[in-house]
């Protein structure tokens, strides 16, 4: 798409498919992708070949969306570990893929904290769905073409690092991508010479920041200009009290994105993430602990997993679970933009059941973060033994 | 998990003594109220964790 005559002040990036996220349309658009998208993999991607195999599940045999849940269960970190175990990381990783090897262009890949570190490639292709949907969310955002974005989160960080920025410029904003390895004072430095309208981070740094930049450049960082955040790989820009701080600090707008295709509208109170890539893939609700599928109503709260319906699998595959614990809301945003909206509650393997109470992290960060500055808004749970329910 | 929940928490510049313990209380009280928990509290000095630009470990385990 050419970037240098877009009208400044429409509401989508994508006209011709961003207003009809949610018409009914769009779940026959999705059952013919997903059908079409199935067919690929099965031929294409022996990974997906082998587990349908393995559920006894055709391409075929899907003949409506909730027919999905019925032939493959959610494909998680233990399966791809698994399959990375028998054949090795980069064959598995490759397996994945419907494109010949020679097409990755990008390898982005977790930090392995929990083990081996997961791969995420990138073909032409991909790059396409990874460019499309945050232009998408940048868009909402008020990130227009030409923009210049300090970029803090890690450049290894997947999405979060490279995969942002190269999404950045592909829409004709001008990322500077020092990245949080730089450190904070290279990073305020560089704000204060180029002047950034934009700061991409993580929202713990987003709060580092404003205790750092009076030491280490003698300025708060209201007086940087900055006037949109784009934070997210935590909760905390989905938290009242942690966006208040932000908010309030920078003098700038925060907007939370997550890993489904997610991005915060500009409502003054925060209304969820809205799925800006209904028309690219699937999202399910699925109970942690038996799989079984969670209707997709108003205040509906399962595990989530997605099912990437475009591209050739190298931008996610079929069912895949995130971790996250989403809560969706399919009511109308007050915002008056398209796709229905998602909060991430937790992480699965985050929930925490103290005499019978649930409690995740990101709800510690949110009444703690409401006594900075007594606060410094940072702190640790300490674990002594597993904490599996 | 046993309770209690433990938390490491890092109070702002400048913040002991009398002014720790009275945060401290009010934020127990805050726990209770909204979140249902009463954890025990360890106190830190600002910046005694690391600032990445990462995702944040929110745990920390002392076990094996």
């Amino acid at each position: 798409m050419s970037v240098s005559h877009l009208d400044a002040s429409r509401p989508y990036w994508n006209m011709e498919v961003e207003p009809f996220l949610d018409s009914p349309q769009m779940r026959e658009l999705q059952l013919y992708r997903l059908r079409r998208h199935l067919a690929l993999l099965y031929e294409g991607a022996p990974f997906w070949r082998r587990r349908m195999e393995r559920y006894g599940a055709q391409p075929s045999d899907i003949r409506r969306l909730e027919d999905l849940a019925k032939v493959l269960p959610p494909c998680r970190k233990q399966d791809l570990r698994e399959d990375a175990e028998k054949y090795g990381t980069v064959e598995s990783m490759y397996q994945m893929v419907a494109a010949p090897l020679d097409q990755l262009r990008l390898l982005a890949a977790t930090s392995g904290t929990t083990g081996e570190p997961t791969p995420y490639p990138f073909t032409p292709a991909g790059m396409e769905i990874n460019n499309e949907t945050f232009a998408r969310i940048f868009w909402r955002a008020g990130i227009r073409p030409g923009d210049r974005i300090l970029h803090g989160f890690g450049l290894s960080m997947f999405v979060g690092g490279v995969p942002l920025v190269m999404a950045a410029s592909a829409m004709g904003a001008c990322p500077i991508p020092v990245g949080a390895e730089a450190g904070a004072q290279r990073l305020l430095k560089i704000a204060l010479t180029f002047e950034p309208r934009v700061l991409f981070c993580t929202p713990s740094y987003a709060e580092h920041l404003i205790e750092a930049a009076p030491k280490l450049i003698g300025k708060s960082v209201a007086s940087l200009g900055i006037r949109i955040i784009v934070a997210g790989g935590e909760p905390g820009a989905g938290l009242p009290e942690v966006r208040r701080k932000i908010e309030s600090a920078y003098g700038a707008r925060l907007f939370d994105i997550g890993g489904a295709g997610g991005g915060s509208c500009d409502w003054h109170e925060y209304q969820g993430m809205h799925n800006v890539r209904v028309d690219g893939s699937i999202i399910e609700l699925v109970d942690p602990g038996t799989d079984e599928l969670i209707p997709l109503e108003d205040g509906a709260r399962g595990e989530a997993c997605v099912s990437t319906i475009i591209g050739d699998g190298s931008m996610g595959g079929i069912r895949n679970s995130l971790g996250d614990i989403m809560e969706v809301t399919l009511s109308p945003c007050p915002c008056g933009r398209s796709g229905f909206r998602y909060r991430i509650v937790g992480r699965t393997d985050d929930m925490l059941k103290v005499k019978g109470t649930i409690v995740y992290p990101g709800a510690l960060d949110n009444v703690i973060a409401a006594f900075y500055p007594r606060v410094t808004g940072e702190f640790r749970i300490v674990l002594d033994e597993p904490h599996r329910g | 998990m046993t309770p209690p929940l433990k938390l490491k928490i890092e109070h702002g510049e400048g913040i002991a003594g009398e002014a720790l313990a009275r945060l401290e209380s009010e934020l127990l009280e805050a726990m209770r109220a909204q979140l249902r928990v009463t954890p025990a509290i360890t106190w830190l000095a600002p910046n005694s964790f690391e600032r990445t630009g990462k995702k944040t470990q929110f745990f920390e385990r002392t076990y094996l």
